[in-house]
């Protein structure tokens, strides 16, 4: 299948020691791929590099055949089909939700008719029609994540590439409406997910590939079952999967820690 | 209440006539009581100020601006270009001559300035402030063989070279521009629905770019193609505005005859400095450095083109003013030239050296950061009463 965004070689440095240290990654069209790995390993910088907030400075990123930041135009183009929700958004406090929401869809060209009435049902499944008119001032951590996400879903792109959409608050019905929508978006053959998420559960049952980071290397993308094996059986979880692979000593630790506390 | 007479709706208000005249005559009490250079100063000052004001206040209180209160209701109403605008003419008429008639006879009797002295600065004002004012409403780019030409010859009215023939012509001259440009773009009113009916989504998403509605980090990635302008106009957009700032600045340091006065290797030290950081603040806010100064220096990455090329328009500045203020001659003529000649190519490197503000913005070799200046703009946009042109179709559609 083709690829429709391709990392090439890439390093990244924001000081003297690299964050990311040669990362090549293919990732299909129609998938949904999940970023995995301990903190300050390089998951978001990946997600930044993809994005396009962050430009690599060896390698080249490649979304749909066009580098990024090569021309105008392919700039212009990527742009235009990726949406990118960074862990923590800025968001105008003054203005309301509806306002953001639709000055979003703007940017993305959406039509105002289908853009507004998009808007309306998103606010609905995330439980935020009461506030919709209100400052987004007035709005709490969690109802701002789900501004967020409700920001990068009404733009219609077929890349979405989501910096921890389930962290910050999130309650239990938008997690599941998330999780409902990824399902969904995941199905599409048109649509690529990448995003990065600290709670592997989640994701699991959506997930076609998996990518883990540590130490700024890719240590392994596959598919989750696939992941488990290498990581020593099928039963096991997908976190332990991931600590047994990043952190091999961790496991034995944690098992040492609980039969000393026992004793 | 009794209406005033359509020719006389432009006539200043009477309070503004009673203060003019107060201060003026106890100024002149003043001066016959205390005969010090000061009050013959004040009132020559005075007369100054009366015309400018006068002059500016002919332009602004009486152009439908398309964001004033003015401007918004009369997109509202009939009104159509051929008739009368209901709050005033905004071109010159009679009581305009009246006013300005009034304030000339003073210097007749007050004989410090000259008598077309008031005629002139009331002229200058109402053109510079009449031009200046066609911008809003319709793209800058509609009209602007007018509006450079006017730009133009407005220095000849006080360039010493020419005489007062000369003077009265070029301001006759721009007089009968802006007088045409004026009708022009009023026939185009209401331009507002103009530009919505256009392309409202175009309009809109400027808007939200503008004032950063979108948040971080759409705004800076915004899904925009921004096109290139073709070689030849974009030539034209960065000559033209710098030959007409050269050739003013021209004009003015003329008007000084003892040109030692001017620390000219200094001012052009500043006029670089500030420039550059312009150049500067407009390429680099809302970005950062891929790597650290550390980083580069420790990993061997001492140049990167894609970012380092921002560098070198200012690096050819310093270069250049260098070079100018090493060379100047104290006290000549020379002096003079090499200076304005130093601001051209000075002004040229800063506006059209490569990489362009759009390129830079969407090639660079930067990280997109949250701005802290753009997060205050962006807080700054409140939910204010909107016009026709900022409001959403859809909330127009449904009446709201």
């Amino acid at each position: 299948m083709k690829s429709i965004i391709s990392v090439r070689n890439v390093w990244h440095h924001y000081g003297i020691s690299p964050v990311l240290k040669n990362v090549s990654l293919e990732i299909e069209s129609g998938k949904l791929v999940v970023v995995m790995g301990p903190n300050g390993m390089g998951k978001s910088t990946l997600l930044g590099l993809i994005g396009g907030t962050i430009y690599p400075i060896r390698g080249e990123v490649e979304i749909d055949g066009k580098i990024r930041r090569s021309s105008i135009e392919n700039e212009s183009a990527i742009r235009r089909q990726l949406v990118y929700l960074p862990d923590t958004p800025f968001f105008p406090p003054n203005s309301t939700g509806m306002e953001f929401i639709l000055a979003v869809a703007r940017l993305y060209e959406i039509d105002s008719f289908r853009a507004m009435e998009h808007a309306e049902v998103l606010l609905g499944v995330f439980d935020l029609k009461e506030k919709a008119h209100s400052p987004i001032s007035s709005y709490s951590t969690g109802q701002q994540k789900k501004l967020g996400l409700c920001s990068a879903l009404i733009t219609e792109v077929p890349i979405l590439v989501l910096d921890e959409p389930f962290s910050g608050g999130l309650d239990s019905a938008a997690l599941l409406a998330m999780s409902k929508i990824l399902k969904m978006l995941a199905a599409r053959e048109d649509v690529t997910v990448v995003m990065a998420v600290p709670v592997p559960e989640l994701v699991e049952p959506l997930a076609d590939k998996v990518v883990i980071i540590g130490d700024g290397e890719i240590i392994a993308y596959d598919t989750p079952a696939a992941i488990k094996q290498q990581a020593g059986g099928e039963d096991i979880l997908l976190a332990e999967a991931l600590e047994s692979l990043v952190h091999p000593d961790k496991i034995n630790i944690i098992d040492q820690y609980l039969k000393e506390r026992k004793s | 209440m009794k209406m005033r007479p359509y020719w006389l709706m432009n006539f200043p208000p009477v309070w503004s006539i009673w203060v003019f005249l107060t201060v003026f005559g106890v100024t002149y009490w003043l001066d016959q009581w205390f005969p010090v250079a000061v009050f013959t100063g004040l009132r020559t000052l005075l007369i100054f100020l009366a015309s400018l004001v006068f002059g500016a206040w002919r332009v602004i209180a009486f152009y439908p601006y398309p964001a004033g209160k003015y401007g918004r209701w009369l997109t509202m109403t009939p009104w159509q270009f051929g008739t009368r605008l209901p709050n005033g003419s905004i071109q010159l008429n009679a009581s305009d001559m009246l006013t300005v008639g009034l304030l000339c006879s003073i210097t007749l009797w007050d004989h410090d300035i000259s008598i077309v002295t008031p005629l002139a600065i009331f002229l200058y004002t109402y053109i510079i402030c009449a031009t200046y004012s066609t911008f809003s409403g319709i793209p800058w780019r509609k009209y602007w063989l007018k509006k450079v030409l006017i730009a133009a010859i407005m220095p000849f009215a006080f360039y010493p070279v020419v005489s007062v023939y000369s003077m009265v012509i070029s301001l006759a001259v721009c007089y009968w521009l802006c007088f045409s440009l004026l009708r022009e773009v009023l026939k185009d009113f209401p331009w507002n629905q103009i530009a919505w009916l256009q392309s409202d989504e175009e309009v809109l998403t400027k808007k939200s770019l503008k004032t950063f509605i979108a948040g971080w980090p759409y705004s800076a990635l915004a899904a925009i193609e921004k096109k290139e302008p073709r070689i030849k106009n974009r030539i034209c957009e960065i000559l033209v505005p710098i030959l007409l700032a050269v050739w003013w600045l021209h004009a003015m340091m003329a008007l000084t005859l003892d040109k030692n006065c001017f620390p000219l290797s200094f001012i052009l030290v500043c006029i670089a400095l500030l420039g550059i950081g312009i150049r500067l603040s407009c390429y680099l806010t809302g970005t950062a450095p891929p790597i650290s100064l550390w980083g580069r220096i420790f990993n061997g990455y001492f140049i990167i083109p894609k970012y380092d090329r921002i560098f070198l328009a200012p690096l050819l500045v310093v270069i250049l003013v260098f070079f100018a203020v090493y060379f100047m001659p104290e006290s000549t003529q020379y002096a003079v030239w090499i200076f304005e000649l130093t601001i051209f190519a000075l002004l040229v490197i800063l506006r059209g050296f490569p990489p362009s503000l759009d390129q830079w913005r969407q090639t660079g070799a930067f990280r997109i950061v949250r701005s802290k200046m753009i997060e205050k703009q962006a807080s700054q946009v409140i939910n204010k009463p909107k016009t026709v042109f900022e409001k959403n179709p859809v909330d127009l559609l449904m009446g709201k």
